[in-house]
This record gives C-alpha cells, structure tokens and sequence, in this order.
C-alpha cells in the first residue's frame, strides 16, 4: 500500500484534497536508520488518503503533522527569490495571506507505503516527505498571475520508496476540474516527469490565467479556491498509479465596466482583508471622528477587537437618512469661511454610508439623529491649514457609546478627504461588494 | 442618455471618486504648470493605460505620482484627475481663477461630492452634491440658483442637495463645460510628479 499524508501549518485551514487512483507495489523493511521519526502502521489510520490499494499494500499520501515542519529542513538551494511575505524561512508557522496580491502556500506531505501481513498487522514498507512551496502573486490590472512552487524531498526516501518517486507536476490549473484557469507558459515544462529522491528539489514558476466568466463577461468574478499543483505518479516499478493535489492557493478575478466602456479586469488574494488607513495629521477632524467611534461598544472595522466593515458600492439612501435632517453649524460655516478657498460645515458619518454596517442601510435607524452626534472644533490660533486647525470632535450631548452609529459636523475638504482615501482603498484592492477592510487611523 | 449619465454607469473620473478641474480658454500647457507638472513631460495616455502604466498604477490618494489628463472642449481645458483631488484640496482652483472662469467638481467614494465655481481670483459659489442639507458658500451664494432650482436642488429657498449628474448638466447649461465619454476615453496628454505639491508655485498665477 502507498500511502500519503500530508501536513498543514498552523495558519492553514483549508481540508485535504486528494485523487484517488490505483495500486500495487511490492513490501519492504522500513529502514531503521531513520533520521526522522518514521510513520508508524497507526500512521495508516490516522487520515492518510490511501490513493492506490491493492488486497495487501496501500500508498497513501496526507498531510503532515503541525509540526511537520521542525524536522530538518530541506530548505532547498533554489534558484526561485520566495516571496518574503509568506514568510516560509521564519520558522514553523508561515503567512498563508500576506497581502491582497499574494497567496502562499506550504504544506509537507507525507506519501508512505504499508503492507498488511497475513496475521493482519500492518507495517510501513516505504517512506518520503515532501515540503511544497507555492504561492500566487496577482496584478489588479491584469487576468494572469505567477505561480511559483518547488517540491522539495524534506525527508525519507526509504523501503519502496528508496529510489525514489517519480511523478510528473502539473498546474492545477491544467485538467483540475473547476479551476477555470490555464497556463501561458512556464519557466519547466507542465507535466513534466520529476524523480523525487533526497536532496532533490523541484521548481517551477507558471503563467497562469483565469479564464472564468471574468474574462468574457463585462461584470463578474470567480473565486479560485484551489489553485497550486498536481502530482500524478508515473509507472514504476512497486509503486502504483497514484496522484494528489495540493491546490491550496486562493484567488478571485473579477471584470467591471469603466466609464469609458473599456472592461478592466485583474486578480486579488480575496482573503486578504486590506485596511484603510487615515491620518490625523491629514484628515483631521475626519479622521479623529472615525477614531472616536471606533471606541464604541461596536468597534467598528477596529482589527483589535472589532470586525471589518463591508464594503456596499450600490446604496441608495443611507446619506439621506444619515444626514437629510441635518442643520448646518452657521457658527462653524463662519469659521470655514475664512479658508483659502472657503469651505463649509458638512455632514460626516460613520459606518461609511456606503458600507453594509450602515444602520440607514439595514434599517436600523430612520434619521441621522439616532447616532452619537459631535462636532469638529477649531483650535484657538487657526494656522489656514484645515487638517491642523480643525483636529478632532467633540460630543454633542451625551452619547452612549452604544448608538449604532457616529454623525458629526466636519469641514468639507477633511470630510472630501477621508472619502478620497476610501476610494483609492477601494480601486487599489479591487474591493467589491460585500468586501472587508479594517481602518486604522495614525495620528 | 444625457450627457453626464456616463459618469455614473461605471469607472469614470467620479467612480469611485476624483475631480475634474475646468478652466476656460486656458492653454494645456498652462494647466499643467498650475498641478506643478512639466507639460513637455506629458505623453498621450487614455484611462486604460494609465491603469496598467507600472508607475501610475501605483497612485494612490496622496501616496505615490501625482497626475492628470488634460483635454479640452468647447472653449475650456479640464484638468482629469482620478481618485486624486488635487485641483480642490490643494486649491489649484482657486489659484487658476486668478486669470480665468474656472469650475471645479468633485466627488469621493463616500457619496458626497463638491461643485464650485471661481472666478476673479475668489469663490462664486459652491455647493454640495450628495449633501442633502443647505451647502451654498461662496462670495454669491444664490448665484445658480436659477439653474439648482430649474434642476430640482433648490426648492422655494431650501436648497435639497442633489446627485452628481444634475449638477453636472446644469454646468454644462450655465458654463458650457462638457467632457464626453469619448473624449475621456481618447489618449489625452498626462503628466505626472513624484514630488508634493509646491505651495505657492513659483510664477504662478500665469501672467497674460
């Protein structure tokens, strides 16, 4: 029996996918200079996927243990750069969603043989560790990403397996079914035949590319939710027909319609959750007011204990609701009106208007007079510039802190700005509806 | 479909957010000089080259190159820029109208937007968008009323906010400021900086 199992770190998530296919292979002695803890016949028991089987022998492939990973290293002498940010030389854990552009990968995988002997006692026969390396670096302005991976031989190498395994690596995105994607080109061959032995390391980088519904239709998206490679054993001796897949890689690629008609089209990590940042310095009473309902009992898109907001491109009535009563501040209006050029007191609201987290958007209030109110206030030697002389808010009344929601009287330009870094959060990360983010606002 | 309509139907210099900055009879040239932009640098560029251009695509708000598009139309050159809003938050607007009419529209992603017309080196009027509460500011407030309230923004004395593409099209009534869809779409003249914006620009307001 050749068995496989392979093993995630402790960042991962996602469940075992695995192919099954045939079996045969004859019985060895498992080695007993082992230099890493062998699997042990309970191993076969123990969710490993057995991809090929016959009567006595099975091969099995699955996922290592979490800690898999503090074996010796193979750290393979590659000539690929890895992406520092999935972290994969930092030590046991590595960084599965580094950005909104990249998607890593780093699973060892356990592939062993057994034997069932006639008085029913199972015994290992053969024994290889794998460690893949993968990740996705995607582009917002373009449908194709690179896949990078290497599969290194991290330990074993023993019984059936002493020779070696020999398997051709594919893309996932070549014959996996639902992938809706292909390969452009690629720096080895796609499929090409690979004799994994100790030491031994390979790597590969990929030009993929989706071909979803994203790349002919004018508004959609597909979420890739198993992307990476496919090793498919070839025919040697002892060891049967197997395959599995390691497709743990993630991506959406999404079209829309640009005012010019054009389609603009291109790829994220959609498990990624970007963060808009805002700064006092630059924004400032806008900013501080987010800042100050962030302290809420809600915590609103606060990544310390709160939950990100969503994004809802399509609103219809939430400003209206949030600030149709308002009663602009003639005293602030006076003030602002000394600006180069003049500005003016403007409603500002948080959760965004358009963000699902809304009240006015889920009917959870009928008048912006619901929320916590405040104003911006003006310091006593005004220098001209807005963001200096109006930094903060101050509460109007006595609010709660559990009001589903903040409005409050800011100088235009600063509201207006706080806007503008949204929308280029929005554009950069190609957030689409319903999309997280967290805002963090820096003094 | 009016005029405007397109500004709304998808990425257009409003979706999510940016500003567009008229100024009438001035030289693109001029426009440039006025965002601290060398205009012999400007290379012909439409919006979907500018996003997979390596070093635009990397704009962000204040983050990054600064940049826009020029083009003008009917008698008015218009500053494009996209997300970015410098010609009202670094009032490039009001230093343009030093010499000449110029019409400044904004609009950011949180759904709010600004209108404002200088002339004579001053504010005329200013008005929010998306802002459904009285905003007219400026040396004459009551200066669009006809046109805001023939628009449906201003009923009796209140003015009642209103959406992006009124207002637009009540510009284009009054001022004569178009930009097409066709025309955004064309390869335009696009000049960028690495560099803040200088305040106050050396020789500048142009002098005629």
């Amino acid at each position: 029996m050749l068995a496989a199992r392979k093993s995630t770190v402790r960042k991962r998530t996602c469940a075992v996918a695995l192919t099954l296919m045939l079996v045969v292979f004859s019985v060895a002695a498992v080695p007993a200079q082992a230099q890493q803890r062998p699997p042990t016949a309970s191993d076969a028991a123990a969710g490993a996927v057995c991809v090929a089987e016959n009567a006595h022998d099975k091969l099995c492939v699955r996922k290592g243990r979490d800690n898999a990973r503090t074996g010796p290293r193979t750290t393979p002498r590659v000539n690929l750069a890895y992406p520092p940010e999935c972290e994969f030389q930092a030590g046991p854990d590595y960084n599965p969603t580094p950005t909104r552009f990249l998607s890593c990968s780093d699973t060892v995988w356990e592939v062993f043989t057994t034997t069932t002997r006639p008085n029913g006692v199972v015994v290992v026969t053969g024994w290889m560790n794998l460690e893949n390396l993968q990740w996705s670096r995607y582009d917002r302005s373009t449908l194709r990403w690179e896949h990078g991976a290497t599969v290194a031989v991290k330990s074993g190498g023993w019984g059936t397996l002493e020779n070696g395994l020999d398997a051709r690596v594919f893309s996932g995105c070549t014959g996996t079914p639902g992938t809706e994607c292909h390969v452009v080109s690629s720096t080895r061959p796609d499929g090409e035949l690979v004799r994994f032995v100790p030491r031994f390391t390979y790597e590969n980088v990929w030009t993929e590319e989706d071909d979803g519904p994203a790349a002919t239709e004018d508004t959609a998206r597909f979420e890739h939710r198993n992307l990476g490679v496919r090793l498919v054993g070839a025919p040697q001796p002892d060891v049967p027909a197997w395959s599995f897949d390691d497709l743990y890689l993630v991506g959406r690629c999404d079209s829309r319609v640009t005012g010019n008609g054009n389609i603009n089209r291109g790829c994220v990590n959609q498990d990624f959750t970007p963060t808009l940042q805002l700064s006092i310095a630059q924004s400032g009473s806008s900013a501080w007011m987010v800042a100050w309902a962030q302290g809420f009992s809600r915590h609103w898109g606060r990544e310390e204990d709160g939950k990100p907001l969503h994004y809802q491109p399509n609103y219809d009535t939430g400003r209206r609701i949030m600030c149709g009563d308002m009663v602009y501040d003639e005293q602030m209006n006076a003030a602002l009106s000394q600006y180069t050029p003049p500005d003016r007191d403007t409603c500002d609201e948080f959760p965004f208007a358009a963000t699902y987290e809304n009240p006015a958007n889920y009917g959870g209030i009928t008048s912006g007079s619901q929320c916590a109110q405040g104003t911006a206030v003006q310091i006593p030697n005004p220098t001209g510039v807005l963001a200096t002389d109006w930094p903060n808010t101050v509460p109007l009344g006595n609010p709660t802190f559990t009001e589903p929601c903040v409005r409050a009287h800011i100088p235009g330009r600063l509201n207006s700005s706080v806007g503008g870094r949204f929308g280029n959060l929005v554009t950069a990360n190609r957030l689409v509806d319903r999309d997280g983010f967290w805002i963090r606002v820096d003094q | 479909m009016g005029d405007w309509d397109w500004v709304i139907t998808g990425d257009s210099p409003f979706s999510p957010g940016g500003c567009l900055t008229f100024a009438k009879g001035l030289a693109p040239e001029e426009m440039f000089r006025a965002f601290d932009l060398d205009p012999s640098s400007a290379r012909p560029m439409t919006p979907e080259q500018v996003d997979t251009d390596p070093v635009l695509s990397t704009a962000g708000y204040e983050e990054g190159p600064q940049w826009i598009r020029v083009a003008e139309d009917a008698g008015w050159t218009v500053a494009i820029e996209f997300i970015q809003m410098k010609g009202e938050q670094d009032n490039i607007a009001l230093r343009l109208a030093a010499t000449t009419d110029v019409v400044c529209v904004s609009f950011n992603a949180k759904g709010f937007g600004t209108v404002t017309y200088l002339r004579e080196g001053g504010v005329v009027v200013s008005f929010g968008v998306g802002q459904p509460y009285e905003t007219r500011v400026g040396r004459e407030p009551g200066f669009l009323d006809t046109e805001l309230r023939a628009a449906g923004l201003v009923t009796g004395d209140l003015f009642t906010g209103g959406e992006l593409v009124p207002a637009l099209e009540l510009l284009t009534e009054r001022f004569g400021v178009r930009l097409s869809r066709e025309r955004y779409a064309e390869p335009l003249p696009t000049a960028y900086r690495e560099h803040l914006y200088r305040y106050p620009l050396p020789g500048f307001p142009p002098r005629s």
